[in-house]
């Protein structure tokens, strides 16, 4: 009986205390949406005070019959699928890499996080720089030093060596995220499974594949699910760097703010959203999440 | 005991609630207090110019005890981006600097008081302002203004005297004379240009460009306002464009580059804004730089102007405040603080600022001798894209928001396109704005 009271009586408290949080939520996040959602039906002035019309789907159906969003679409999944899988990959390696003792071993973990603590502008000024046309380093390296090209490449001025770059770019940005958390995981695993595994006379490939891989698998699906989501929404690193790859955050920056269409890119962003979340789900259930028990 | 602490938990966070929702309307009430509280949006971001709004505002304060100045400071790049997202809030600023090409989206969408703005220029009068510089925020009906203008920027060809002169050159008068001096300085084994020139695709192409093109009579809208991007005339100016890119650095140049490649002597010209004379007199060269306009048919100039404008939907009381406000900063000795906040960069737009003392003595503008005079006059000869028989096309914003123009340009220069084929694209696109 006094249990009881005592658990009712928290869980109160818990409500309480977990209110302002979601009311919170609700207010940043769940009105902005459903304001999204309703605009996404609307032709909308950026004048709030001149009226809005009605126009159903139309927004949806324009945007659907564009050629320039398939375009987009497709660019941004391959991005997103080549960044997630690169800084995955990296961010596993360099943290299997760090997980046994070595000197100056703090340091270089230390180092290695550099690329994702530094604020994106200065990253893309330095790249901007050592890719210049004119005056960049690696222009410099390979036309004057190496002599591998006569012409220095115009490389964010062509479409596929911009874009090679800015997935680059972004594995070498992100990657110590998944390296963080790979090696925070990769420290909780005992060494007597490796012992176990080596009596057994496995190599090295199959001690990833039975010891590691199981472990770290919750923690590789979070990583990957998040960088999924980050990555399909990347604006700014891309449209700072280059105007060659027109990924699907440009496309709705530029609808909104570029030709003031509110309502298609509010229809944009929904579809979005529907993608991204079909794609999480699927995902998600396609892989095991339990596969470390 | 239990229940106790309970409820000394909800009493104590419905009190954070309430203090929260105090304080931040004591802020407003202290604001009611004094009278009238605006907001004043500007790009001002570096601390000197920050410094010297700041001290602006505060002198008006004190002038007008009852009006409270509400700086919000924002980068010019993301102006755009937050006067739509503050104009769907209903939460814009009461004064507005903004450029003449973004005014004409926003009093497209009639977010501009264009009555209050032209009550402010009435009452400074408009007889002290370039014409130029007017009819560049004059709406499309002629009757009235999208913002006061405050200060602005020519945009021509700079030239550097002494390297000119070694090889025999004069300042050049025509396109072809541009030319032939460009390709007498163009190695490209050595990385030397003879012009260094936008090519980049965001507007600071568009407005290079536009000096070529209205030189040669073409202009993006007719008087009818169509849009007559595929005529012979303008076809001519993207060849000769086209051309003369021969001769400056390969790839996507924007602002960087070009001012980089005309200071240091990779590029004896450079089409750029009055926003090199700064750097040209830090480096001590002023008296060695001279100022080209491209001349074909007839001389175009491209200018831009800076201008304070007031939102539509305020309150009387805002309204006046704003318009105190935007009439103190253009009385003679405060719009010279504002436009010698970058001097040499700013030009004046109005004549109490030219024949302003502090303005005619400061060592910047004294070290480039009649320059600064040809410059400013020169706003009188001003022509942009989308004005028309002195008609200021407010469609003309939606058409460089689109950046269909700068797209054009660089798949020509640097995208291989050929030119037809990069004027259809842009024709196409452009279609789609203007429908």
């Amino acid at each position: 009986m006094f249990k009881a009271k005592k658990e009712t009586s928290d869980g109160k408290l818990a409500l309480i205390l977990l209110l302002p949080s979601a009311l919170l939520i609700l207010l940043l996040i769940g009105y902005p949406m459903l304001s999204n959602f309703y605009i996404s039906f609307f032709q909308q002035s950026i004048n709030p005070n001149l009226p809005s019309e009605f126009i159903g789907f139309e927004n949806f159906s324009e945007t659907l019959g564009d050629a320039e969003f398939y375009k987009s679409l497709g660019i941004t999944l391959l991005y997103t699928l080549l960044v997630v899988a690169g800084s995955t990959a990296l961010g596993l390696y360099v943290a299997i890499l760090f997980n046994r003792p070595f000197k100056f071993r703090k340091l270089a973990r230390s180092l290695i996080i550099l690329s994702y603590v530094t604020p994106s502008i200065s990253l893309i000024f330095a790249w901007k720089y050592m890719f210049n046309n004119g005056y960049g380093i690696i222009n410099y390296i390979g036309r004057d030093i190496l002599h591998i090209f006569d012409r220095a490449p115009l490389w964010f001025d062509n479409p596929t060596s911009s874009f090679i770059l800015v997935v680059l770019f972004a594995i070498w940005r992100y990657f110590p995220y998944a390296f963080i958390a790979f090696l925070a995981i990769l420290q909780t695993i005992s060494p007597t499974l490796y012992e176990a595994a080596e009596m057994d006379g496995a190599n090295i490939w199959q001690k990833f594949k039975a010891v590691t891989l199981p472990a770290i698998m919750p923690v590789m699906m979070t990583v990957i699910t998040l960088r999924t989501i980050w990555m399909f929404y990347m604006f700014e690193d891309v449209y700072l760097l280059t105007n060659k790859v027109n990924v699907l955050g440009i496309y709705l920056y530029e609808t909104a703010f570029a030709f003031n269409d509110l309502g298609k890119a509010s229809a944009i962003s929904v579809i979005l959203f529907c993608i991204i979340c079909t794609l999480i789900i699927v995902v998600r259930k396609r892989v095991n999440l339990n596969a470390s028990s | 005991m239990k229940n106790l602490k309970l409820h000394w938990l909800i009493v104590g966070l419905m009190l954070s609630v309430v203090l929260i929702g105090c304080s931040s309307q004591s802020g407003g009430s202290g604001g009611e207090d004094k009278g009238v509280t605006i907001e004043f949006m500007h790009t001002s971001v570096e601390q000197e110019r920050l410094d010297v709004i700041n001290g602006l505002i505060s002198k008006f304060e004190e002038e007008n005890p009852d009006i409270t100045i509400d700086p919000v400071v924002v980068e010019e790049s993301n102006l755009t981006t937050k006067i739509v997202t503050l104009a769907q809030s209903g939460e814009l600023p009461e004064v507005i600097e903004v450029g003449q090409d973004y005014a004409k989206v926003m009093d497209k969408d009639a977010l501009i008081d264009t009555e209050a703005v032209n009550e402010v220029i009435g009452n400074i009068g408009g007889n002290n302002y370039y014409e130029g510089a007017l009819k560049l925020v004059r709406t499309e009906d002629g009757e009235s203004y999208r913002g006061v203008p405050i200060s602005g920027w020519v945009q021509g060809i700079w030239y550097d005297k002494e390297m000119l002169a070694s090889k025999g050159f004069e300042e050049p008068q025509s396109w072809e004379e541009v030319k032939e001096v460009a390709k007498a300085f163009t190695d490209v084994g050595n990385q030397e240009y003879g012009i260094a020139l936008p090519t980049v695709e965001n507007t600071f192409s568009e407005q290079a460009f536009s000096q070529f093109a209205l030189s040669n009579n073409a202009n993006i809208l007719n008087s009818e306002g169509e849009i007559t991007l595929d005529t012979p005339e303008m076809q001519e100016a993207l060849s000769f464009y086209k051309d003369l890119a021969q001769y400056t650095m390969p790839g996507s140049n924007g602002v960087t580059e070009v001012k980089d490649a005309f200071m240091n002597g990779t590029a004896p010209m450079a089409m750029y804004s009055t926003y090199l004379l700064p750097a040209v007199y830090e480096a001590g060269k002023a008296e060695n730089l001279g100022y080209a306009i491209p001349n074909e048919e007839q001389e175009a100039v491209y200018g831009t102007v800076s201008s304070l404008t007031i939102p539509a939907g305020l309150e009387d009381k805002q309204k006046e405040a704003a318009q105190t406000f935007i009439e103190f900063l253009s009385e003679g000795e405060n719009a010279t603080e504002y436009v010698l906040m970058s001097p040499g960069g700013a030009q004046p737009v109005s004549k109490n600022v030219v024949e302003n003392e502090t303005y005619q003595s400061n060592e910047v503008i004294q070290a480039f001798g009649d320059l600064p005079t040809e410059i400013a006059e020169s706003f009188n000869e001003i022509k942009v894209f989308g004005l028309v028989d002195d008609k200021n096309y407010v469609k003309m914003g939606d058409i460089t928001s689109s950046n269909a123009i700068p797209l054009m340009i660089n798949d020509a220069v640097v995208g291989g396109a050929s030119v037809d084929e990069a004027m259809q694209t842009a024709k196409d696109q452009l279609d789609k704005v203007v429908d």
